[in-house]
């Protein structure tokens, strides 16, 4: 810091600081912080309004189950937040999944993946507390993630269960216009399509056969549907010119579309074997859709420290490295530090870990308890 | 003074705050609107361009912004933006950024504020308030009651 100019920063006139915080306009915890600073960075940026955290669509399964005609399902944003201490640097960060209520008020809900390690050298879940100040923490914006469900209602007591589709989306909510479209893949196995303005779903007539569609991804301007047999298909949004994709092969269970550094993966986990105290032996395969040959290809090598969450309901990937906590940059004594990767399937949480010679093993699998 | 090189290109002066001289084409000062106009008032016909704001130091760096960008054109911009990028970094710090930006804005060269302005943007990125506050000697000055509504502001409760 230049000593002659002990306030160079504050000093800084309303409308520049005002410049520094537009760039951090698409980021609303950001624009928090940078109020958060001093009175004039207070002044300087408006408090950031909340997009609206719920869309309400029409019934995604109408059109196959007409009883349902009337009825409305809601499409959700959750953003996924990597946390970690300030108090302690090398703490292991958590991803948590944020959902926002509809007054905008900092109130926050948390799901199932709302806590597990991302980083550190062995991982331990750890409890996330109740009341967070966001000062105290280290906290990016990783990713958004969309859910859609509808409630049921159950025959005898008129209870309502949420049921959860899986859905992809074309833009986030913060950047919602006329051409916004939804695809889900329905309870009854089959991919539908809806569109801003839409008063029903238009189901896809996919003609590959009789493929339960499981997994729906948005990729660069294009839908993906995959189905429990690993078939693919590629949807123009705007045409609904629907392409085959080739199979995934040698997947355990359902194949899981999942997008990485801007490339098009598919993930699965499979059982291997029951090993001590009868639990699984697990182990998982990854391919890279390669879009110059139009085929999957075999991902081991690329996978570096890529951590996949994979569900019924979202999945998304992130790079550990990009995460706080462990900022080193893979070399440790020289050599090429040991990497890990994880897969988080809903139920569990499994770390891989990448030695020096490239050889991948399973390093641990919490069952998780929360 | 004006000065015409051998492939007719008009040359202006600029002076410093700490009466550092520039030689520059025409086509480089004028990337600066406050520059434009001055030479569109015919303030450069007689000696230099005074600009009193701005340190030779700040200057040069400018310069050397406004000479990239003026001899560049559109097809180049995937370079322009690796260039930008490496011109930022050797600015090195928030302090010599902070003395860019409000050179920037006194010229008026809407790129350099702008690309200045997202670099800032992203150092203040992921930080907490009381890092930033450190990092960049800013006094925290809110009253009690504004720091209940900045803490207020900050609290995500979980259902």
């Amino acid at each position: 810091m230049d000593s002659s100019s002990p306030d160079q920063w504050s000093d800084l006139p309303v409308d520049l600081l005002a410049k520094i915080a537009s760039f951090l306009r698409s980021s609303r915890l950001s624009t928090l912080r940078f109020r958060s600073v001093c009175r004039s960075w207070r002044s300087s940026a408006a408090l950031p309004p909340h997009t609206p955290p719920l869309l309400s669509l029409p019934f995604p399964a109408a059109q196959v189950e007409p009883r349902h005609a009337g009825r409305t399902a809601s499409l959700t944003e959750l953003t996924l937040y990597s946390i970690q201490p300030l108090s302690d640097p090398h703490a292991a960060s958590w991803i948590a999944a944020i959902r926002f209520s509809e007054s905008g008020a900092a109130v926050a809900s948390t799901n199932v993946l709302s806590r597990f390690p991302a980083v550190g050298e062995v991982p331990t879940p750890l409890p996330l507390p109740g009341v967070m100040d966001l000062r105290d923490f280290r906290v990016t914006e990783v990713t958004n993630v969309y859910s859609m469900e509808y409630l049921r209602r159950r025959a005898m007591f008129c209870l309502r269960r949420e049921i959860a589709l899986p859905v992809a989306v074309s833009s986030s909510f913060g950047e919602i216009g006329d051409g916004f479209t939804v695809m889900t893949a329905l309870p009854a196995g089959k991919l539908a399509l809806w569109k801003m303005g839409d008063d029903k779903w238009t189901v896809v007539n996919t003609s590959i056969g009789v493929s339960m569609f499981r997994t729906v991804i948005h990729h660069k301007g294009k839908f993906y549907g995959f189905s429990h047999r690993g078939l693919g298909v590629m949807i123009d949004p705007c045409s609904l010119k629907v392409t085959a994709l080739p199979p995934a092969h040698d997947f355990g269970y359902v194949p899981y579309l999942v997008e990485s550094s801007g490339d098009l993966f598919w993930a699965s986990i499979q059982k291997d074997g029951e090993g001590e105290g009868r639990r699984d032996v697990l182990s998982y395969k990854v391919e890279r859709f390669d879009e110059e040959r139009s085929n999957w290809v075999a991902a081991d090598d690329a996978l570096e420290d890529r951590l996949f969450y994979i569900a019924n309901d979202f999945s998304f990937s992130v790079m550990t490295r990009n995460l706080p906590g462990d900022k080193s940059d893979g070399f440790e004594d020289g050599k090429p530090k040991p990497r890990y990767f994880c897969f988080y399937t809903g139920s569990s949480i499994m770390f891989f870990n990448v030695d020096r010679s490239g050889r991948v093993r399973l390093l641990c699998n919490y069952y998780s308890c929360w | 003074m004006s000065i015409t090189t051998e492939n007719n290109e008009k040359m202006i002066t600029l002076m410093s705050s700490d009466g550092e001289e520039f030689v520059v084409e025409e086509a480089v000062a004028a990337q600066s609107q406050t520059i434009k106009h001055l030479i569109e008032d015919g303030c450069s016909t007689e000696g230099s361009i005074p600009l009193p704001n701005v340190t030779g130091r700040v200057l040069s760096e400018v310069i050397q912004y406004c000479k990239k960008h003026s001899s560049s054109d559109d097809k180049e911009e995937k370079e322009l933006e690796a260039w930008d990028a490496e011109f930022v970094k050797a600015a090195d710090d928030h302090v010599a950024l902070t003395d860019l930006m409000m050179a920037a804005n006194f010229l008026d060269i809407k790129g350099l504020l702008d690309l200045v302005a997202q670099t800032l943007a992203n150092m203040i990125t992921g930080k907490s308030p009381e890092e930033v506050r450190r990092m960049w000697n800013i006094k925290n000055d809110f009253t009690p009651e504004e720091a209940e509504k900045v803490r207020k502001e900050n609290q995500w409760a979980f259902e």
